[in-house]
């Protein structure tokens, strides 16, 4: 017995007679015999709920989580504190959502989003912004189409210092489209400006720079703006939002797309899973610009497209960990920051790891292993009950043994310590 | 006055499943007569759904459940799988930790997309779309880059005329040609040419029937060498009674919220699976969760014909945990059951509607609006729901 049906044997059968058949079965006399199930197909038995448990706990208990382990790994997803308040107001809105209001009418919960578009506002300096989307990396992909179509252009220029795994879902989406990408290098840790330039000719529609850069490296963004804004082309940022407490912002810079993603605002690190993305625009695209956003009407606060409920519950915890925060989540920055120094500082003391890069960096940096692969660090740490960095090496080969390490507003002097020392440890 | 969880139909449902020991030596059948109760107990038994339908009016503050979306396609989410998808072991994983430390989330990928394969026939699935736009994205592509290699320059997507904007609307990023026809025989076999590289309809369709010719669409197409794709967008009114693989179709794509009940708001979710057949799986996006001779779990990248990646990361993870749970606690007898239960309360209430006689499946268009009872809801609701319907 299906124990999400609440239809009684009884209902069923007043319900087929009404229907003037003999069993729900003939319902499906529509589909021809050749392509109807033969067989079951192989599924084990329905386990109670007691048992579904078992089974996803039994799975979930051969992962290594960060609420145990201490991470020390970042390149795009970031281990951060989310507040006791956050996440209770999340799960009440989730089980709000599960009552299956009609969000798209439903004024209390339209109002959130409304702040959190306005608090976004404040933080990029945008002029609009809404969650656009599910994922930055399709976030670029619609901003790029955008540019394109806008310039009549085929021509795309991203920087190399752009999260590796956002450049390759442009890459599949410019070879559908017959789009022309190119990637300027970044050899000394961020975006080479020559390079850049050099590229934008006049086929380019857009250029996307990310800061701070997938090494963790805050670029010239203004800098580079002009001289793009100067050849009348578009200039797409990919910005964190936290850094933006400290950083220039890209409305600051006149950027006329900005995007980012919400998982650093009270998100979980979920194995990467889309929390959701935001993208700002400009005063000057904000006309063309498709942004779903809640508008206030008259007092009415509408909006054209429902979210679907994950992407409305990840708007709705990221709300609640600005208004928690407040002026504070300055704060939160700023300790990522001096947290990330002073672990750069104690690991590039050691001689097991030298410098690469020496650029300002914001709450993650490179360094380079001289010892031990990174990959055998890493795996050492594990056993320390630590998540070490990322291997750069399966991104940049150049960078040869390199590793990018993520510190948090999470991390302890302690923590630090014990990772620097079991990580230039030697054996 | 609020209603008595006594004031609720007392029918025999039960809301709870029993732990499965395999311990069944002993039953109480052996108890002295003299120890036994001597009243049967009476007490309301109601299924889950009433069960937490009855407490959330009662605990609803000024937030009331909105039972009525429930006839709009909207279903009920069992609170097991909202709480098994918060589980620190889920939440708490970074995506690019090594495998070794998260070889129970690439377990459940890979068992979650080896158990929706054989449930929808396919041989093999990709779980990386986010949206409905991305998946037909990924069968372009994967149709793309197989053209690509046999050399073939068909330009032409053929589409039914219930398709997607989204369909449309991709097919004119990619530069191809849409050409729209009815899915019959007549009407396919007249719209074929050597430029068609690509047939996709939707099955079951937007009215929610059966598209009946469609072995004979299918074999028609591939004799012309195209490509079949299934829109499955109300495929969860077929789990269990046939699988779109059995009915000819190369690719097929479904929002995992359709199709298993694992949210409960309107609108699509973050995660729309992308199913093909064997000779396909080699374009799926990177990575897929394979595993190697020590039984360990991986993602593989080394795929050469991919077409690469259309989205960070894997996909909607935690979709993937409530789609597994869901999957694990209904079992194929329960997807059979709702499968027929959504078919039932869906003609029950058109014929209520719109009195009209012929079958749907899951879902019907009366009045300009989709309607799409959800399995939980029973005959009283429909009855209540029809009764009132048209008045303010």
């Amino acid at each position: 017995m299906n124990i999400s049906i609440s239809n009684t044997t009884e209902q069923i059968r007043e319900m087929c007679l009404a229907l003037g058949i003999s069993s729900p079965e003939e319902l499906f006399s529509d589909i021809p015999e050749n392509v109807k199930l033969k067989e079951p197909f192989t599924l084990p038995e329905a386990l109670s709920e007691y048992d579904v448990k078992k089974v996803m706990q039994n799975l979930a208990g051969r992962n290594i989580s960060a609420s145990d382990a201490v991470c020390f790994m970042g390149a795009g997803v970031y281990d951060h504190f989310v507040p006791a308040l956050v996440t209770k107001i999340s799960q009440h809105a989730s089980n709000l959502l599960n009552g299956a209001i009609d969000i798209a009418s439903h004024g209390s919960i339209l109002q959130i989003v409304y702040d959190y578009q306005e608090y976004m506002k404040k933080l990029t300096g945008m002029h609009s912004v809404s969650a656009s989307d599910h994922d930055v990396s399709v976030a670029i992909v619609k901003a790029a189409k955008f540019a394109c179509d806008d310039k009549a252009k085929k021509k795309i220029v991203v920087s190399r210092a752009v999260n590796p795994e956002y450049r390759k879902v442009l890459k599949t989406h410019c070879a559908a489209w017959n789009h022309e990408l190119c990637e300027a290098d970044c050899a000394d840790g961020s975006t080479s400006v020559e390079e850049l330039l050099e590229m934008c000719d006049e086929n380019t529609a857009c250029v996307i720079v990310q800061c701070p850069n997938f090494f963790g490296i805050i670029e010239q963004m203004k800098l580079l703006c002009d001289a793009v804004h100067e050849r009348e082309i578009l200039f797409i940022a990919v910005v964190d939002p936290l850094s933006l407490t400290i950083y220039k912002t890209p409305g600051e810079y006149n950027a006329d797309i900005a995007l980012g993603d919400g998982q650093t605002l009270g998100g979980t690190l979920s194995y990467g899973a889309p929390h959701f993305a935001f993208t700002g625009v400009s005063k000057e695209i904000s006309d063309k610009y498709y942004l779903n956003s809640v508008i206030n009407k008259n007092g009415v606060l509408m909006l054209k497209k429902p979210f679907d409920q994950q992407r409305l519950l990840s708007v709705i915890t990221a709300s609640a960990y600005i208004a928690l925060m407040g002026n504070g989540i300055t704060d939160v920055a700023k300790t990522c920051y001096s947290n990330a120094y002073y672990t750069y500082e104690k690991l590039t003391a050691t001689t097991a790891f030298k410098a690469i890069f020496n650029k300002p960096f914001f709450r993650e940096f490179a360094v380079k292993a001289t010892k031990k692969n990174v990959n055998d660090i890493n795996n050492r740490m594990l056993d320390y009950g630590m998540i070490g960095g990322f291997a750069l090496k399966n991104e940049y080969s150049e960078l040869g043994n390199a590793w990018l390490v993520a510190v948090t507003e999470k991390r302890s002097a302690d923590e630090v310590e014990l990772f620097v020392k079991e990580a230039s440890r030697s054996i | 006055m609020k209603k008595s969880i006594f004031e609720n139909k007392i029918c025999g449902k039960h809301g709870y499943t029993l732990p499965q020991t395999a311990i069944d030596e002993y039953t109480t059948d052996s108890v002295s007569e003299s120890l036994l109760r001597e009243n049967k107990l009476d007490l309301p038994s109601l299924d889950e759904y009433s069960v937490s339908l009855h407490f959330r009016s009662l605990l609803a503050d000024n937030d009331e459940y909105n039972k009525s979306e429930c006839f709009h396609g909207v279903r009920y989410l069992r609170s097991v799988i909202d709480d098994v998808s918060k589980l620190d072991g889920f939440t708490g994983i970074h995506p690019y930790q090594l495998g070794d430390a998260g070889q129970g989330a690439l377990e459940l990928l890979f068992t979650a997309g080896h158990m929706i394969s054989d449930m929808f026939g396919m041989d093999m699935f990709s779980l990386q779309s986010a949206t409905k736009m991305q998946a037909m994205f990924t069968m372009l592509a994967i149709a793309k880059a197989h053209r690509q290699e046999n050399d073939v320059k068909k330009n032409v997507i053929l589409v039914s005329t219930d398709a997607c904007k989204c369909a449309l609307k991709t097919a004119a990023e990619f530069g191809f040609e849409v050409r729209v026809t009815d899915m019959t025989v007549d009407a396919v076999k007249s719209s074929l040419d050597e430029n068609v590289l690509l047939l996709i309809l939707k099955n079951p369709t937007r009215d929610g029937k059966f598209v009946t010719e469609i072995s004979e669409i299918a074999s028609l197409a591939h004799d012309a060498g195209v490509i079949v794709c299934c829109d499955a967008s109300h495929v969860s009114s077929l789990i269990g009674i046939a699988r779109p693989g059995d009915m000819g179709f190369d690719m097929m794509c479904f929002d995992m919220a359709e199709a298993f009940a694992i949210s409960n708001s309107r609108g699509e979710s973050a995660c729309v699976a992308v199913g093909v057949k064997n000779e396909f799986t080699d374009y799926l996006p990177v990575p897929v969760v394979d595993i190697d001779e020590e039984e360990q779990y991986f993602f593989n990248y080394d795929r050469p014909k991919s077409i690469g990646k259309v989205n960070a990361f894997y996909g909607d993870f935690t979709a993937w945990i409530k789609a597994l749970a869901f999957i694990l606690t209904t079992g194929f007898d329960g997807f059979k059951e709702i499968a027929e239960v959504s078919a039932l309360n869906v003609n029950y209430m058109k014929l209520l509607l719109s009195k009209e006689k012929s079958f749907v499946l899951k879902r019907f268009i009366f009045d300009n609006t989709a309607f799409e009872p959800s399995f939980s809801l029973d005959k009283s609701d429909i009855d209540e729901f029809a009764a009132n319907y048209g008045k303010k």
